[in-house]
């Protein structure tokens, strides 16, 4: 096995409030790994960490075992190259269409002609489930449902060798929320990539993951398989599954 | 007064801060509208919005300014019996300070506005850090195209504002005040220089650089939601106002002080 990403004793803090101190994770080649913690314990944070979006205090980020930690912008683009994210809310380009945005990384970073990208980009829109007659809408005529699987479409048209989904199902009704989760099992297996979830929706998290990590209080409280996360006694998990007030996650 | 000197202090660090923040970013600016990759069409739609879309509202300010300026001059300088000045005291007024300053303010409350707000949204939505993840750096592809289109539309809106302005005051100085049309133009063709023209020109390329980089650093460093969106805008259109004033006396100084 060969290690993809491997974070080392990682530090964020903003101003005053420390949100990370001393996240160590590692993820395997093709593997897909679910972090799952409560609302705003830097989930986010450390996967934008991860991909250079955010700088941090300290620690050590290695991908493909090379340092990426202090790049500057012009030394990450091969990195970018390589990485797909699906954004929390989405984050689509307001003023593109549906097509051009899942275009937008075909055309502005790889140059491909400007027909070949539009087909490329109803091919990815119909392996999401959505037809060619949106092509033509804005983000702001779509759904909740519709914009994730839009922004699903647009992250891996770059085929990127590693994925985040950052809170893939958040706001979806149990029905979308399951069909987006199949649908990114479908799409990392079938582009053989390295993927990093997001969540804390448990259905969710055992339907994407290989391995099971919990962020809580700035650090990895838990780290195991599925099968393992599936019977642990261990009290964060217990109270993340059952969504216990009593238990070591405290207000 | 225990307290004020550590506060003052920390004001003081603050302060710098934000201007050494402000001035690596009027860098990545400068650099990113030197070095590929240009986006042509990008920069294009800009020069509509930033500059064919202000036409109405900097030639109707041009035009009352003007206006205006011929009624002033007249009722100041008839005292003395100096009305024939009102020619070159409206050419000059215009060319030199109001069509400039006119512009530039306009142009900030409604371009430096809109960057504000456009790119604010981009950022709290996250878009930004997209177009990041996509291999696409937001100084070349939505920062770069607005300035340059900016500092390149302001001159031609000035030109416009002058002209309007001038022939606003030709109207007032005509129809109201019963000048002779062709001694009025004779009169303001012979005492505009090259030096007035030149000058309103550069400070219109200086004010459309500012407001354009002032309108983008405020909506890139935004957060927080609609709430953050709406004070970057504010704070451009604020802080862009009062860079076209303060500039504007700097280089008028520079021209014309003795
Ligand atoms: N750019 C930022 N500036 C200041 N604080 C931030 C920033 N990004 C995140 N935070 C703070 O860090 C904490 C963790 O945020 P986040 O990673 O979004 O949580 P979550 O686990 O829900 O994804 C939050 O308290 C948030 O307010
Ligand atoms: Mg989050």
């Amino acid at each position: 096995m060969k290690s993809k990403i491997k974070i080392k004793n990682l530090h964020k803090a903003f101003g005053s409030k420390k949100v990370l101190y001393g996240v160590s994770l590692e993820v395997q080649q093709a593997e897909s790994l679910v972090i799952i913690g409560p609302s705003g314990t830097g989930k986010s944070v450390l996967i934008k960490n991860i991909l250079g979006l955010i700088a941090p205090d300290k620690g050590e980020i290695y991908i493909d075992g090379i340092e990426t930690t202090h790049l500057s912008e012009r030394k990450r683009e091969p990195f970018y190259k390589q990485m797909g994210m699906l954004f929390q809310g989405g984050a689509l380009f307001d003023s593109l269409s549906v097509w051009e945005n899942v275009a937008f990384g075909l055309m502005e970073a790889q140059h491909m002609p400007i027909d070949q990208a539009r087909k490329e980009a109803e091919k990815y829109l119909e392996s999401v489930g959505l037809s060619k007659s949106i092509a033509e809408q804005y983000p702001a005529d779509l759904s909740g449902g519709m914009k994730k699987r839009v922004s699903l479409a647009r992250a891996i048209a770059i085929k990127p060798e590693i994925l985040f989904f950052d809170e893939p199902t958040t706001g979806l009704d149990p029905v979308m929320a399951e069909t987006i989760n199949q649908l990114i099992v479908k799409s990392v297996k079938k582009l053989g990539a390295t993927a990093v979830t997001i969540t804390h929706d448990i259905k969710s998290a055992t339907t994407i993951a290989d391995r099971i990590a919990m962020l809580y209080d700035g650090r990895i409280v838990w780290e195991g398989t599925k099968d393992e996360f599936l019977k642990t006694k261990d009290p964060y998990i217990v109270q993340m599954k059952t969504g216990a007030t009593k238990g070591p996650i405290g207000n | 007064m225990k307290n004020f000197i550590p506060s003052l202090g920390h004001f003081a660090l603050g302060m710098f801060e934000t201007v050494g923040r402000f001035v690596s970013f009027l860098g990545q600016i400068i650099k990113a509208s030197f070095t590929p990759p240009f986006y042509p069409k990008l920069i294009f739609k800009q020069f509509l919005r930033i500059g064919f879309y202000s036409l109405p509202v900097v030639g109707l300010t041009a035009a009352f300014s003007g206006m205006v300026l011929a009624l002033q001059t007249y009722s100041g300088f008839s005292r003395f019996s100096a009305e024939g000045a009102v020619a070159m005291v409206v050419v000059i007024s215009m060319v030199r300070e109001m069509g400039p300053v006119f512009a530039g303010l306009m142009v900030a409350g409604r371009v430096g506005a809109a960057i504000a707000a456009e790119i604010g949204t981009m950022k709290v939505s996250e878009q930004l850090d997209a177009l990041k993840t996509l291999s696409v750096n937001p100084f070349h592809y939505l920062i770069a195209p607005r300035v340059i289109a900016s500092v390149l539309m302001l001159p031609i809106l000035v030109i416009i504002a002058d002209i309007i302005g001038v022939f606003g005051g030709f109207l007032i100085a005509v129809e109201q005040l019963g000048f002779n049309p062709s001694i009025y133009l004779q009169k303001t063709f012979m005492n505009l220089e090259t030096l007035d023209v030149v000058s309103g020109l550069v400070k219109a390329v200086v004010f459309g650089f500012f407001i354009a980089a002032l309108g983008c650093y405020h909506g890139y460093h935004s957060k927080g939601g609609a709430e953050g969106v709406g004070t970057a805008t504010t704070l451009a259109v604020v802080s862009g106002s009062v860079i076209v004033l303060l500039t504007n006396y700097f280089i008028t100084e520079l021209f014309f002080g003795v």
